[in-house]
């Protein structure tokens, strides 16, 4: 005999872990639990006569602890797994079907319960037929030869005789480990020694498993009450295998975040994923290796700060400067959107970000004035009068925004002897740099 | 300084300008420039308009292109004179025609095409796109390029284009071509390179540039514009932009003089008919009017056609004069080929005015008799070419009367006017919504809410249709895109062909408007549409297809093979009581012009009695008699509720036949002539200024000069004033009277054929569809109320279209598989073939002898019973779905046998209402019983009236009326009230929706297939309906759902 779980809240996607109480709901009863589709759970329930009593027992017992447990749904026992799925999935309540009986229960239903392609319910329901028990009245040759295999399982699953065998699922691997510490501890030396012990054995389990991981996350449990766990994820554009490597970018990292407070307890879990599979040829020329990269990667991270490490990349507007941080990798083409070679050849020094700038003007009649003097102090000191001015040059952007951009520029030769670019938004004049 | 901008591109450049040409034209006379030229992407579509636009705004039009070449960058050409003017035309053309479809993006030019048309052109080296820019960017050096261009156009007509959009790299460009210039000594020409009229519409250029790259503004970066400043600027704007180069202002000016080309000096000629040995044009149709005239008028000089011989004279003298001749002889000759090929046509539109049109068999109305006024058609002060417009049957007829004159006038002789699709609120609010990043969901939301209503009244803006639709418009995002939306509206997106209007020159059409490609392969359309051609007095001859004249020709067809009777459309009984009998009774579902709901409510109290009735049928429900409130008084007066009146007794002869009520343009023009003294062409001037654009300033004049008129004739001022109020309510909707009269007698001849050869009739309408107010399932359903015999399609007997059979000396209407959904005609004509040969014996017989037949096809004829008589036993449907679904299923060797032995089938035949349903799945209509019928006694019990009961219930009585609803409208002219007519198994019945009902349930009334309707039973003089107080969804099937809407 087999039971259905069926919960419609389940079938949601965001619900997860409805999906999740279901099958603990089903384990508790039985070893032998398929997880159908989201939201439908099938298992055994042979033996549990001796150790319940009637089926009738049985499945008031499973109602109940289900609703114990919050889950709201179907229930449909029988003794083939696929009856039982129909009935869940299109009765109400419980269902209980005496053996023998299927056929008689699937009855009544309308054809669209069928799990079939639509166009097969679709010649039925132009046949006239509109349910199952009208469907197991049609000669089984004649429909087997309109439908063929499909005909055959149809027909089966009207009639309540599939007797197909639950594909029993297997208890999900569980990469993560936690450790209670005797006494708190502040030094991170000790405490590496504990995470390199976890991630050891986490390795090697994975390694056992033929995977690797591409994101590690500690958990840190702090001495005081008040705080929340100190939380790191590190994430790794290829997937590792090796725990030396990952206890090294903790390392770093930790150094760069140290926790508040002394640590109590320490988790470490990874996120499983198929290994990366690289086939060196002879021609390809020399890369670092990933570890390596990884390494030298976090590193920079630590030294530079989060979002200042990667390959940089132009964003493609109009906008002055504007460009983006993307993950470093070495095979990636990270120079996209390059703009065509200029016209002109000279090189430009950004000062990032641009010097806020002085800028005086002479009015040279009523409707014209000309930049006189530009000043500016910072990591550059620019100062001078304006020799030559060439400009304005205008570029605006975004108007579709709630932030559009407008700014005009010039190009200056001050008395300095240099020959800068500066230029007004929004009422502020700024030195943007220089030409080498 | 002036200066003049000669690189502007419109709208018409297809997603690369934003602004219409005639915008172009107003904006620069705002900004006091003296000229501006428009360079148009490979085309020359907008400039028409644009010369138009600018003659009005005082500014010189001057013309040119850009052309695309094959390298990528784009030549900017200007014609210097009328043969640079047609080299460009020529250039284009080439480019066009060398595309499939004319499109842009393969449009281009080689060197060699350049070089072949470059007399008359003068040549800028172009902005960012020009070849300068190019070789610049691409290899740093402009030497080559120029040199190139200097080949093609030697250096009189060659300036070096200088743009400056305060953008470095187009300034550092400008520095290499000053050097170049010195260097070649070129003249240097500054210009704006102009993509929008204003600074505001550089948004629309953005969301126009992402439309033309399918993509959206996030994704756009660079290929948005950089900033806004590629809009016409004044001529001081210019100059401080290039005061270190005041030359390049200068040439502006200097060239703006030497491209003196105008389209005025457009070049067309009308071809010159070729006519026989020794006549002139003149005398050759002097001569075959004569000939007409007395087979037209017999006996010719009889007394009693002394009018007619005067008016041909009069008419022949006009065109004399006018040169006209030669167009009447080439309309002549199209005519009288369709009539050797037995084509039915007719003239139609104000050509029905002209006796001269009468007699040469343009037209079917006489004139004479009818009076009508030749000066609408015709007249010596308008300075234009006559309109002659042809009805032809739609379809191949048409086609053949197309091909005559591409046959006639050679491939480059002839070519279809262009339709230029414009942006319109469905299509606007995908286009701007897609740019905008809106997802599918959004897009539909949006493009759904969009009025495609008749109807819009103050408050019903695009703000309020976008709230409803649930669009938050405090969102930045959707503010931007409703200002986008309206911004966009009217702005051409590309072009089409128009459905008939044809351009005919003498000689080479492509040295008049460029060519390009027409969707049917060998066939060509202009870049010019109709109202470009009508402007710069282009002969344009419309041969229309009339989907009545089809129906009419196979009625007549149908009616030889079937009755055995020869039926002539000019010969049909006059005063045919069964004719005026449908007509008062408002029994005209199917007859042309007659049958929509607004003209079945009018019939009862109009009662038409003879011929002239309905003609004013035909005119009076138009816009303009409902706006002008013309409608309800001249019906009292009908109706004898009201005494006819005139405004002043000299307008009595004029009015008289409409009892004092002015309904038709003639009528007008012969108000002006009686109390102004107007001439006819003075009074088709008035029509004109009145018309539907009208200038406040030509108003004016004209109102002075019909007051001056009416003075002079002793006419006092509340008389003056009552007259043109008169003339002016109208003027803008008022129908030709000559048109009118075409159409009534189109409306004669459908009542006609539908009273005496119903089956013949509604075999043809049904074979002509989609055409008319009504779905075919409605036109079944009338027929049958009629006591027509409906027989369902068959294989074994049905062909491709619906036939006629004869069953006891009775005609019945047998449904063709043209009326099975998803039914390939090969298959049918590979069925019908078949059959021919040796009938079917069974189903899987019939598989496999029509192999290519699908299964789905092979299943909608079972589910239509159209394989019930299969063999020697008829079966039912579901036997045939039953073994149709074997049929196309290769058994294999172990269930042959198995399958051979099947006779019946274990399916139960379908219930009545399983049919109809079946029968509306599988064809759309049913032959069977009306939805309605089957719930008959649950209506009853909701004390539902049949249709049929209405008329004989009282007025002002609260009822219930249900139905399959057949049409919805909410016209324009009906202030928001919106009209549905709903059919039941006895007839139709009609309902008005008040404006505030509808708002509450707007929704159930149109997404609803059937409805239940209670309210006011609305019964004076024959004209029956509701008024609504409640409307409620009736829940029948979603398959029978037959509804034409918003007409």
């Amino acid at each position: 005999m087999f039971a259905c779980l069926y919960s419609p809240s389940a079938t949601l996607d965001s619900q997860a872990s409805a999906q999740e109480s279901l099958l603990a709901l089903a384990s508790s009863f039985s070893p032998l639990v398929e997880n159908t589709a989201r939201g439908v759970v099938i298992f055994s329930i042979v033996g549990l006569g001796k150790l319940i009593g009637t089926p009738q027992e049985i499945i008031t017992m499973i109602a109940r602890t289900g609703a114990a447990a919050g889950i709201h749904g179907n229930l449909a026992v029988a003794s083939d797994p696929d009856t039982a799925e129909i009935l869940a999935r299109h009765v109400p309540g419980m269902t209980l079907v005496p053996p023998g009986r299927e056929a008689h229960s699937l009855g009544s239903l309308p054809i669209f319960v069928l799990p079939t392609n639509p166009e097969i319910i679709e010649t039925l329901s132009r046949w006239g037929i509109k349910t199952l028990g009208e469907v197991t009245e049609l000669p089984e040759l004649g429909f087997i030869a309109r439908f063929g295999d499909e005909g055959t399982r149809i027909l089966r699953l009207a009639c309540g005789e599939t007797k197909r065998a639950l594909r029993v699922m297997e208890a999900p691997e569980n990469y993560e480990r936690f450790v209670h510490l005797d006494y708190p501890q502040r030094l991170l030396e000790p405490l590496l020694f504990v995470i390199s012990s976890m991630l050891t054995e986490l390795m090697e389990k994975l390694e056992h498993n033929g995977l690797a991981t591409n994101r590690v996350t500690l958990r840190l449990n702090l001495d005081k009450k008040v705080l929340p766990d100190h939380q790191r994820t590190l994430e790794f554009p290829v997937a590792v295998r090796t725990a030396g490597l990952i206890l090294k970018q903790l390392q770093f990292d930790l150094e760069a975040h140290p926790p508040d407070a002394a640590i109590l307890g320490v988790g470490v879990l990874l996120n499983p994923m198929e290994p990366r599979a690289l086939q060196q040829g002879l021609f390809i020329p020399q890369t670092p290796q990933p570890e390596k990269l990884q390494l030298t990667l976090a590193r920079l991270t630590a030294l530079l700060g989060q979002g200042n490490v990667g390959s940089p990349e132009l964003l493609n507007t109009h906008r002055r400067d504007a460009f983006t941080m993307r993950a470093f990798l070495p095979e990636s083409s990270a120079f996209k959107n390059v703009p065509k070679p200029s016209l002109y050849r000279f090189a430009f020094r950004y000062y990032r970000p641009a010097m806020t700038a002085q800028v005086r003007m002479h009015q040279v009649h009523k409707e014209e004035a000309r930049l006189a003097y530009v000043e500016a102090r910072g990591y550059a000191d620019v100062r001078g009068e304006v020799l030559m001015a060439a400009g304005p040059w205008r570029a605006s952007g975004d108007w579709w925004t709630d932030a559009p951009w407008r700014r005009q520029e010039w190009d200056v030769e001050l008395s300095n002897g240099g020959l800068y670019r500066i230029y007004t938004a929004a009422a502020h004049w700024f030195v943007e740099g220089m030409y080498d | 300084m002036p200066y003049t901008e000669l690189h502007a591109r419109s709208a018409f450049s297809f997603l690369a300008g934003a602004s219409l040409p005639e915008a172009l034209a107003v904006r620069s006379a705002e900004l006091d420039c003296p000229a501006v030229a428009l360079l148009d992407r490979n085309s020359l579509s907008g400039v028409a308009r644009f010369h138009q636009q600018a003659k009005k705004s005082g500014v010189r039009a001057i013309i040119g292109a850009e052309i695309t070449a094959v390298e990528g960058f784009r030549y900017a050409l200007l014609a210097e004179s009328r043969q640079g003017y047609q080299n460009l035309c020529r250039l284009i053309t080439r480019i066009k025609l060398r595309t499939e479809h004319g499109e842009q993006e393969s449009s281009a030019a080689t060197e060699e095409d350049v070089a072949e048309y470059a007399e008359g052109l003068v040549c800028l080296t172009g902005g960012d796109e020009g070849p300068l820019a190019q070789a610049l960017l691409e290899r740093g050096d402009g030497n080559k390029s120029i040199e190139k261009l200097l080949r093609i156009f030697g250096a009189r007509n060659m300036f070096v284009e200088l743009q400056r959009h305060y953008d470095r790299d187009e300034e550092h460009r400008n520095q290499a071509a000053i050097q170049l210039a010195r260097k070649y000594h070129l003249p240097l020409l500054a210009t704006n390179g102009v993509s929008h009229a204003t600074i505001e519409e550089r948004e629309l250029l953005d969301a126009l540039t992402c439309v033309g790259h399918k993509t959206t503004i996030f994704d756009a970066g660079k290929l948005l514009s950089k900033n806004a400043e590629r809009h016409l600027k004044t001529a001081a704007q210019m100059q401080k932009l290039f005061a270190d180069l005041p030359e390049a202002i200068g040439n502006t000016q200097e060239l703006a003089v030497r491209l003196g080309y105008s389209l005025s000096d457009l070049g067309y000629q009308f071809p010159v008919y070729p006519v026989p040995r020794g006549e002139t044009m003149n005398s050759y149709l002097r001569k075959l009017a004569d000939a007409g005239a007395r087979k037209r008028y017999r006996p010719y000089h009889d007394a009693s056609h002394e009018k007619a011989r005067r008016q041909i004279e009069r008419e022949l003298a006009m065109i004399e004069k006018l040169d006209l001749a030669g167009y009447f002889l080439i309309v002549w000759d199209i005519v009288r080929f369709c009539k050797e090929q037995g084509l039915l046509v007719q003239g139609r539109g104000s050509a029905a005015n002209s006796a001269v049109c009468y007699s040469l068999e343009i037209t079917a109305v006489d004139p004479v008799g009818m009076d009508l006024l030749f000066e609408r058609f015709l007249s010596e002060e308008r300075g234009e070419w006559p309109d002659i417009d042809l009805d032809l049957a739609s379809g191949d007829e048409r086609e053949s009367a197309i091909q005559y004159v591409y046959q006639r006038y050679g491939k480059l002789g002839a070519a279809m006017t262009a339709n230029v699709i414009t942006y319109r609120g469905k299509s606007a609010a995908r286009d701007i919504g897609k740019v905008l990043g809106f997802d599918e969901e959004t897009l539909g939301r949006l493009s759904k809410v969009v009025p495609h209503w008749g109807f819009q009244d103050e408050s019903d803006t695009a703000q309020r249709q976008f709230q409803q639709a649930g669009v938050d418009l405090q969102q930045p995002l959707v503010k931007k895109f409703l200002s986008l939306y309206e911004q966009v509206q009217d702005l051409p997106r590309h072009l089409g062909q128009h459905s008939g209007g044809m351009v005919i020159c003498q000689g080479q059409l492509d040295s008049v408007v460029p060519l390009q490609p027409a969707t049917m392969p060998g066939r060509f359309v202009i870049q010019w549409d109709k109202e470009d051609c009508a402007d710069l007095g282009i002969v344009k001859v419309d041969l229309l297809g009339l989907g009545m004249m089809a129906v009419m020709k196979e009625s007549i067809n149908l009616i030889r093979d079937h009755y055995g009777e020869e039926v002539d459309l000019a010969h049909l009984p006059p005063d045919d009581r069964q004719v005026y009998s449908a007509l008062q009774k408002a029994d005209t579902v199917g007859m042309f012009q007659v049958e929509s709901r607004a003209q079945m409510s009018f019939l009862p109290g109009m009662k038409p009695r003879r011929f002239y009735d309905i003609v004013v049928q035909v005119a009076i429900i138009r816009p303009g008699p409902i706006v002008g409130k013309m409608l309800h008084p001249y019906l009292r007066r009908r109706q004898g509720l009201e005494e006819v009146t005139y405004p002043h007794p000299a307008l009595k002869p004029v009015l008289e036949r409409t009892l004092g009520v002015p309904l038709f343009q003639e009528q007008l023009l012969r108000m002006a002539m009686t109390v102004a003294d107007f001439t006819g062409g003075q009074a088709e001037e008035l029509r004109r200024a009145l018309g539907f654009k009208r200038s406040e300033k030509r108003m004016k004049e004209v109102e002075t000069k019909l007051r001056e008129g009416m003075s002079r004739n002793g006419m006092a001022k509340d008389v003056q004033d009552l007259i043109v109020r008169s003339i002016g309510s109208f003027a803008a909707y008022g129908f030709p009277e000559s048109h009118a009269a075409s159409f009534a007698l189109l409306a004669y001849a459908s009542a006609y054929l539908k009273c005496h050869y119903l089956a013949a009739f509604t075999a043809a309408i049904l074979n002509n569809q989609p055409m008319g107010f009504y779905h075919p399932a409605t036109l079944v359903k009338d027929a049958q109320r009629h006591g027509l015999h409906f027989k369902s399609i068959d294989v074994m007997h049905s062909q491709w279209a619906c036939t006629i059979e004869t069953d006891d000396g009775r005609k019945c209407l047998r449904l063709g598989f043209n009326y099975l959904k998803g039914m390939r005609r090969e298959i049918a004509a590979k069925i019908v073939e078949e059959r021919s040969r040796e009938p079917f014996t069974s189903i899987r017989n019939l598989a496999r002898r029509v192999p290519n037949i699908r299964k789905e096809e092979l299943n909608a004829l079972a589910e239509a019973g159209a394989l019930n008589f299969i063999g020697e036993t008829q079966t039912h449907r579901r036997d045939s779905l039953w073994k149709a679904e074997l049929a196309r299923r290769p058994a294999g060797e172990l269930m042959e046998d198995i399958v051979q032995e099947e006779e019946g089938s274990p399916l139960a035949p379908m219930q009545p209402e399983e049919r109809m349903f079946a029968d509306y799945e599988s064809t759309g209509l049913t032959i069977g019983m009306h939805p309605m019928r089957m719930y008959r006694k649950k209506m009853n019990a909701m004390g539902v009236v049949p249709a049929n009961g209405l008329a004989y219930l009282p007025d002002g009585l609260l009822v219930r009326i249900a139905g399959s609803v057949i049409c919805r409208q909410r016209p324009g002219t009906a202030n928001g009230f919106v009209f549905v007519s709903l059919e039941d198994e006895t007839g139709i019945a009609n309902a008005i929706v008040m404006p505030d009902l509808f708002q509450t349930q707007r929704l159930t009334i149109v997404e609803e297939g059937f409805l239940l309707i209670e309210g006011t039973l609305q019964n004076q003089r024959g004209s029956v309906s509701v008024k609504a107080s409640r409307v409620e969804g009736l829940r029948v099937h979603s398959a029978v759902a037959v509804s034409h809407d918003f007409h």
